[in-house]
Order: structure tokens, then sequence, then C-alpha cells
């Protein structure tokens, strides 16, 4: 069983519109797992049309005060790097369950053990199928601050499924940006595929994204979308990756089929079979390095 | 008794504020035999902070050892922390040395709920 991360740094490259093609795609050769970890704005099941059903809720851990052993040291409130807890003398320590993360450090550190831990609901995980994709969907409940801790969940329910049903690929799809969910969703992957625009912002984000991935050793390609979107700008990407030995899988247009395709909640694929062969071509070459 | 109000000014005949975590100052109100007998004000340094002023001033206050809270509306955070220290919340609005008075006649209503927004969007 192999993972592939679909990321890209810049918001808007195109990682679900690239990512659930891909799943489609590779889904005709081999058993796709599609998991859907932008936890905070889960898309993947608007671009597939996917009903999805609750699979399990996810929790996290809080603490709960047996207050007949606490000495009111207000020991709990000092370790807590969120303030979730006030401690004021001579009362029981209040808490906030809202700005706990989960981190257990006033577990730890209360001096008579008056601490248990409880739990609390920070999301679900939601599966469907279409296509022939199975897709595992991943979603924070809002306000909920435990990002990266729902893309772990998120992943390892993922990958219990692939493993018991004899999945071939999981294609994790993940979040914009760099931070704790990005990682979560790149760490312990096959292959990263770095999806960009010919834009600064896009180059420049790329960069942090593949830093991520050369730091965790995962060997990497680009696929550049909207390519034609600037084609002096598009140079430069290529450029830049002939000069950092990054391979780029495939190139897709810039084409209003791409939105009305998304409006239609259809991936690009399926709405129009000539964008079939580009992604056969970066399944193909992904296959190949794996 | 030693009450707490979130206040608009620097003094007793400044406005109650509407907000609780981001009021400019706190007086803290001294009552005895149904009267103010003292009066100051504190700054309320929960201002500054990005996130998490209700809970700062929750702390603040609740450190001063009151007994009751006069404010116009108060978040859900800081409101589960008094529920929870046992210290109760009152709504009062205008003048707050009038406020106060109308506290010690038990004209005020007590603040079963935080003020929460509507939620729109699903």
């Amino acid at each position: 069983m192999h993972t592939i991360a679909v990321t890209g740094g810049k918001g808007g490259t195109g990682k679900s519109t690239i990512a659930s093609s891909l799943a489609v795609v590779l889904s005709e050769q081999k058993k796709v797992l599609l998991a859907d970890v932008d936890v905070d704005c889960p898309n993947d099941h608007l671009i597939l049309d996917v009903e999805r059903k609750k699979l399990v809720d996810v929790f996290q851990s809080i603490p709960q005060w047996e207050f007949d052993k606490c000495t009111k040291c207000g020991t709990c409130a000092s370790v807590c790097k969120q303030n979730a807890i006030v401690a004021v003398k001579g009362k029981n320590p209040a808490f906030v369950p809202e700005l706990c993360i989960g981190c257990k450090a006033c577990i730890v550190a209360c001096p008579v053990k008056a601490i248990q831990e409880g739990r609390k609901k920070i999301g679900k995980i939601y599966s469907g199928d279409k296509y022939g994709v199975h897709l595992v969907s991943g979603e924070l409940k809002l306000g909920e601050l435990a990002s990266g801790e729902m893309v772990v969940e998120t992943r390892k329910v993922a990958d219990d499924l692939a493993k018991k049903n004899g999945f071939d690929i999981v294609l994790v799809d993940s979040a914009a940006g760099i931070g704790c969910p990005v990682i979560a969703s790149l760490h312990g992957t096959d292959f990263v595929v770095a999806v960009t625009e010919p834009t600064p912002s896009a180059l420049h984000d790329l960069k942090r994204v593949l830093y991520l991935a050369d730091h965790f050793r995962i060997p990497r390609g680009i696929v550049l979308n909207k390519a034609d979107m600037d084609t002096g700008f598009a140079k430069k990407i290529e450029q830049f990756a002939k000069n950092h030995g990054i391979p780029i899988l495939g190139r897709l247009p810039y084409r209003q089929d791409v939105v009305k395709a998304t409006i239609k909640m259809k991936p690009i694929v399926i709405y129009d079979k000539r964008y079939k062969k580009t992604f056969i071509d970066i399944s193909n070459t992904i296959l190949r390095g794996l | 008794m030693k009450i707490v109000v979130s206040a608009s000014g620097p003094d007793i005949e400044s406005t109650v504020d509407e907000k609780f975590g981001r009021c400019p100052y706190f007086i803290v109100a001294e009552i005895v035999d149904k009267t103010i007998v003292s009066h100051k004000s504190i700054e309320n340094t929960s201002t500054k902070q990005m996130t998490g002023a209700g809970t700062t001033a929750a702390q603040l206050v609740a450190d001063m050892n009151v007994d009751a809270i006069i404010t116009g509306n108060m978040g859900p955070r800081a409101f589960t922390i008094f529920q929870q220290l046992g210290i109760a919340v009152y709504e009062g609005r205008g003048i707050i040395k009038k406020a106060v008075q109308d506290f010690i006649a038990g004209n005020l209503r007590k603040m079963e709920s935080a003020k929460c927004p509507r939620h729109m969007f699903s």
C-alpha cells in the first residue's frame, strides 16, 4: 500500500481539484482511498458529489478534576499555556473546555494527582463512495482548535480502513499552508504532489511546502496547474523545478471548464474526458516513482 | 460585600460598559449595610490582548475576591468561569452608581447564560 500526499502551500492552486481527479483516474487501475484531511474546510465530497455518512466521532482529552483531592494550589492553571484554567485563592480551579487542546500538562503537573483524563468531541469523520473512489472526510467541529490532531485521527482511520480492505493507494488531500495540519498530512507518506500555479505567491509558498517534504525526506513532484495563466511566470516555476531536480509531473491549462465542473460537482476528468490523458500521465509518473 | 462593575470610564459616575471582557476599567465597590462605603477603579489590562480577553478579565476580577459582578454582556468563557467559581453575574446598564444602588435594592436581573451571537450558518 502506498500513500500519496497532495499539497501545495498556497491556497486555491487546485489541490482538491487535482487530488479528486487523480483519485478517479488511479481507481481505474488500483483500489483507491481518498482521505480529505483539510479538516477545517473539507471540500472533496462536493467536488466528487459524494453523499457522506458519519463513520466516527473524534475526541480529544480534557482534564476532569476530582475536587475532593484538590488542594487549590493553582499548579494546573500555571502550566496551562492555553489559559484554559483559572485558579483563584481558596477556590477550586475553573476550566474553559473550548480553549483546551488536550496537552495534558495539567494532569501531569498536579502534585496530588487530582486530575483525571476526560474527553470532548472535536470533530467527525465521514465516508462515502463515487466513481470507484472511497472517500474518507475529516471535519473539525466549529470553534475547536485541534486541527492537527484531527488530521492525525482522520489519517489513522483512513489507513486502518485501507489496510483492512486491501486498498492499494491512499491519496491524502491536505489543507493549504505549512502548519501543523499540513505537517500531519505529509508525515509518513511515500510521495508528495505539490500543486502550484504561475504566480509569485504560489512559488513562494511552494518553496515552503517543498522544504517540509525534503525535511521528511519524501520524494516529491510538482503539478503546474493553470499553466498558461502566465507563460512568463510559468517559465520561472519550470526553471526553479529544474534547478532543484524536482520533476514536473504534469501541466494543466487555465480553463473555465474547471470552474464549471466544480459548480456542477463533477471532477474535471468526468466533466470532460479530454482531461483524462494528463491525469493518466501524472498518475503513471507517480506510480513509476513509488 | 464586594461588587465589580464593567466600566466605560474610571469613576462611579461613568456608565456600565456593555462588554465585560474588553471594558477599559472596572469599578470595585464595597457595600456595607446596603450603602456604598467605598469605591475605586482598576484598569482592565485584558483589552491589550488579541484573544482570550474574557478569560484574562475573569481571572483579574476573580482574584479580587468579589461577591457579584454587574455588566451589560458577558461571553461564554468568562461566564462559565464565574459560574464554576460561584460568583453571580447581574445585568446592569446606565450610570454605575445607579446600577449598584439598583443591585442593592434587588432590582437587577441575574444572568442565566452567556450572551451568544446568533448562529446564522450551519
